[in-house]
């Protein structure tokens, strides 16, 4: 039997119980024919056959990332960045380029502002804006969510009503064109209104092509909800199916019929129970260490958690909630355990999205629940230097507990690896390296454990392991050529493997120095 | 000739029902508007120039208003009389006569506030009036109407904008509340429900339909108008109902009875109540609440409490007790409370200097009152606070040197972060808090709420 695509003389890790490890793999119909030796290959290869020499290259199953926020992602890809900022001028420069590279009314949004870092440490103010932008809509969102600035014309074009009372005034009565709290998600919304649908387009293809160079062939995007809008969930639902790789779809809503109607088998994702860190928002058991006395929000009773989780078992869907610190970790589990005490079911696979500072107790309440839990390992590379924010906000000895990945995977607990994207970048093989080098020597775990979480954990974490998650007979072709092995690679270095080549269901979708394709 | 102005919602201008709109350019309408909207208030035609040709030098803004001017005329004189809407006193002013801004929707729409406001109104005269100010109320006002190279004049109509979308909530809030004392609970949904359709996030509409469609049988109604609030809530906002709210939705859902008050329980209260201190708003502000029964002045006063509770390190507390106050006498309790303010601040070299300033001030009399009020309002200004804020319990109590200080206060420290909070019994005759009340009544920071 000719196949379709052979690859040999590499090292295959198939990922499966028995950590196979083989050198060559034969596809056909976009599905894994055979895994073996060079030798077993060979008689699967005809005239019409692809063959690529791995010449010693590491083979892994596609990777995924299973948590993800695809449309904010492809928005924010047409945004300005102004991370670098370092003035209001800075602010305003950035904002004429773009505008030069638009059409004409054209919407301009810009992502990731901090006022601390411009000189004169304010946001810019709507006459600022009017300055380089006067005639289209411009919105600028802050670094920590809660604050959009607009200009005049966003101002006027927006409509909101004036009793949600957080727009800022001047000493005149003017508003200032910032907008805070309530209102700042009103304007989040309609900004995200105003953006079109071939803008979508565009940015979707962007940020696509930029995951797939990065090996992940299968996505679990959180969608909708009141961060963002429904309309991202309304978009991926319809483009979905049109893209190169897989898309599997949280709708962030607590609205049961509303995911029933979309035919939808699980629900939720970053569902808000509690905040994060960098906001202390993040619900603690004990105070914040920059902020006496607070220790962050929950945003729903144990009632109403109960209610919605309830609500949505009993209607068999997958649950998947945010909670990053450990009273709402509580609360969750809380809920979970009484929702399966009274409606037992085997094989739920209810999540927990973050779980970022679980107590033991807690570790031992989600095994014997049998929940998985959705974690990012990206941000202990990104927040856990000496005084980073981890530290600051939590004090040198909690912050040393954030997510304890040795003693989950100890435990027997299944975690299902994502990068929160664009929080953090998309970027599996950063993922693992910040598993695999955990400040924490204690919660490190093996290089093997870590691809764990970006291949087949993550596919059983949507239920889709009977097709992904291992390269093994009969499922699809996913696969990812890396120029290093993983799991014999110094550790510190794991960072610097690079992606060669992703393939999905037996196509090439990207590939770079690969070499000769016979 | 009749112009009607309709500024509320889509701008329209129209003569003898004719409109003109499509004549006038984008400049002139805005132009026309403004003038309408501050009549019969003077301007130099400088400062509408430059208002609407920011950009240009002085002769050509001059040149261009000079000919929007022109063009205006042009479309409203007639019957041979020339100038009779837009005056020009002298070479350098123009303003709108007065004599037709009745014809302007804004104007109908505040004179029949105005009337509905004052105690004289019977319940059923009130609903008339209210009724006919919300028809008035088309939409935001100039909606979608935006010049782009006007960016003062674009504020000042996100300014107007906002001013009277409040005023239209406290209208059908009080329509609302008229038809409740009637007993007429289905009368009294309707305003309810056309101002969830501007804010959809405002719970405390909720939370009236809830009681109202409860209290006029309609439980099941009551029902979901509490699931779409806290689903609305959930989706937009990522919160849960306040628990006033949830406790109420307990009641009805349990049948628990419900108390029926004359005046619905306090939301619209309880919404001014809320709103005390303006924080969005920068300068000075000040509101007065106006009560006119034994029970609202004890509410009203207990609310200001709260408010000192709550800022206790930037609030002026005066007139907790009683009795009529001699001549200024409550200009010297604010000075008295600001130096016990001080002293809790512990700046104590600014304290002695403060002493010794007001040594000065041992005598008053008309010849030193304007430095005496200036002093005053020089220590409010220098302390380093984001806010000051003065409350005065009994203001009808109090001499007219405390209403003549607060209105040189309006004028000396516009920009000053100020918040004075009045309670005024309307059963007590003050001719001066009239006078004064009639001078700031259409100010935009001063606001006379009738409780």
């Amino acid at each position: 039997m000719n196949v379709d695509l052979v690859l040999y003389n590499g090292i295959i890790i198939q990922m499966n119980k028995d950590e196979s490890i083989h050198k060559s793999i034969a596809i056909k119909d976009g599905l894994i024919l055979d895994v073996g030796s060079n030798e077993d290959i060979k008689k699967y290869i005809g005239d019409n056959t692809l063959t690529i020499d791995l010449k010693g290259k590491t083979v892994v199953p596609g990777f995924f990332d299973s948590h993800m926020h695809l449309m904010p992602t492809s928005i924010n890809e047409l945004a300005i960045n102004f991370e670098k900022a370092s003035s209001i001028q800075d602010v305003l420069d950035l904002i004429e380029a773009k505008r030069k590279q638009l059409p004409p009314k054209s919407i301009i949004w810009g992502i990731r502002l901090d006022e601390f870092q411009l000189k004169e440490r304010i946001l810019p103010t709507k006459n600022d804006l009017d300055k380089v932008a006067p005639d289209q809509p411009v919105f600028i969102s802050s670094i920590e969510f809660h604050t959009v600035t607009v200009n005049s014309y966003a101002l006027h074009k927006m409509n909101l009503p004036f009793t949600i009372n957080s727009i800022e005034k001047d000493s005149k009565g003017f508003s200032t064109g910032r907008i805070y709290h309530h209102a700042s998600f009103i304007a989040r919304k309609k900004m995200f209104e105003m953006i079109s649908n071939e803008a979508q387009v565009q940015g979707l293809k962007t940020t696509i092509e930029k995951i797939i160079k990065k090996g992940v062939t299968s996505l679990v995007a959180m969608e909708g909800g009141s961060l963002f809008h429904d309309r991202h969930a309304d978009f991926i639902l319809n483009e979905k199916d049109k893209l190169p790789i897989d898309i599997a779809i949280f709708y962030q809503t607590t609205d049961v019929e509303k995911v029933l109607s979309h035919q939808l088998p699980r629900i939720g994702g970053d569902i808000f129970l509690d905040g994060s860190f960098r906001s202390r928002n993040a619900a603690l058991f004990e105070p914040y260490s920059d902020s006496p006395g607070n220790r962050g929000v929950l945003y729903f009773s144990q009632e109403e958690i109960d209610e919605f989780i309830l609500h949505a078992h009993r209607k068999d869907l997958q649950i998947a909630i945010h909670a990053v610190g450990g009273r709402a970790i509580e609360y969750l589990l809380n809920a979970y355990e009484r929702v399966l005490g009274q409606h037992p079911k085997v094989n739920h696979r209810h999540r927990i999205e973050h779980f970022e500072l679980p107590t033991a107790h807690q570790i031992k309440r989600a095994k014997d629940l049998g929940v998985i839990l959705s974690m990012q390992p990206t941000y202990e590379y990104f927040f856990r230097e000496p005084h980073g924010m981890y530290e600051i906000r939590l004090g040198k000895e909690r912050s040393r507990q954030t997510n304890p990945f040795k003693k989950i995977v100890d435990a027997g607990i299944l975690i299902a690896g994502g990068s929160d994207g664009d929080v953090m970048p998309v970027d599996p093989i950063l993922g693992i390296h910040a598993a695999v080098n955990h400040p924490n020597h204690n919660y490190r775990i093996s290089p093997y454990e870590a691809l764990k979480m970006f291949t087949v954990n993550a596919a059983i974490g949507i239920f889709e392991e009977d097709t992904k998650g291992t390269i093994e007979k009969n499922k699809l072709a996913d696969i990812v050529i890396l120029d290093h092995n993983p799991l014999t690679i110094e550790p510190t270095c794991i960072k610097d493997i690079k992606v060669m080549c992703t393939i999905k269901k037996g196509q090439i979708l990207f590939e770079k120095d690969l070499g000769e394709i016979v | 000739m009749m112009l009607n102005a309709k500024f509320m919602g889509q701008l329209d201008f129209s003569i003898d029902e004719k409109s003109i709109t499509t004549s006038l350019s984008e400049k002139a309408c805005g132009v026309l508007c403004y003038l309408m909207m501050s009549s019969p208030k003077f301007h130099y035609r400088e400062h509408v120039a430059g208002m609407f040709w920011e950009k240009s030098d002085k002769n050509s803004a001059s040149s261009n208003l000079r000919y929007i001017l022109w063009i205006i005329r042009k479309n409203l004189d007639s019957n041979g009389k020339k100038n009779q809407y837009i005056l020009s006193p002298n070479k350098s002013t123009i303003k709108f006569s007065e004599e037709h801004i009745c014809g302007l929707d804004v104007f109908q729409f505040k004179d029949f506030i105005k009337k509905a406001n004052t105690h004289k109104s019977s319940e059923t005269d009130r609903i008339i009036l209210l009724k006919k100010a919300a028809e008035l109320y088309r939409g935001g006002f100039l909606e979608d109407f935006y010049i782009q190279d006007a960016p003062i004049f674009n504020d000042w109509v996100f300014y107007e904008r906002e001013d009277l979308q409040r005023l239209y909530f406290q209208v059908q809030f009080k329509l609302s509340e008229e038809y409740v004392n009637l007993r007429q609970y289905n009368q009294a949904i309707l305003p309810l429900k056309k101002l969830i359709k501007i804010d959809p996030l405002h719970e405390e509409l909720y939370y009236r339909l809830i009681k109202l469609y409860a209290l006029s049988g309609h439980r099941i109604a009551a029902i979901e108008v509490y699931q779409q609030l806290k689903k609305t809530l959930r989706e937009e906002l990522n919160i849960s109902p306040m628990k006033e709210t949830q406790t109420l939705f307990k009641s009805i859902s349990t049948g628990r009875e419900l108390k029926i008050p004359v005046t619905l329980p306090t939301m619209m209260t309880k919404n001014v109540y809320n709103q005390l201190v303006p924080y969005e708003k920068a300068g000075i502000h000040m509101k007065f609440l106006m009560v006119s029964s034994k029970s609202k002045l004890g509410e009203s006063q207990k609310k200001l409490k709260e408010v000192t509770l709550n800022h206790r390190e930037v609030t002026i507390e005066i007139g907790k007790l009683p009795g009529k106050r001699i001549l200024y006498e409550g200009i010297y309790e604010i000075i008295e409370e600001y130096i016990k303010l001080l002293k809790n601040q512990d700046d104590s070299s600014y304290l002695k200097e403060t002493l010794l300033e007001l040594d000065n001030f041992k005598e008053i009399n008309s010849s030193n009152e304007y430095f005496l009020f200036q002093q005053l309002c020089s220590m409010l200004q220098r302390i380093s606070l984001d806010r000051i804020i003065i409350n005065i319990h009994h203001l009808h109590f109090y001499d007219e040197k405390i209403f003549d200080f607060l209105s040189f206060l309006s004028r000396k420290c516009q920009n000053t972060n100020i918040t004075i909070l009045g309670v005024f019994d309307t059963s007590w005759d003050h001719q001066r808090f009239q006078l004064f009340e009639k001078a700031f009544q259409q100010e935009e920071n001063f606001e006379f709420i009738y409780l």
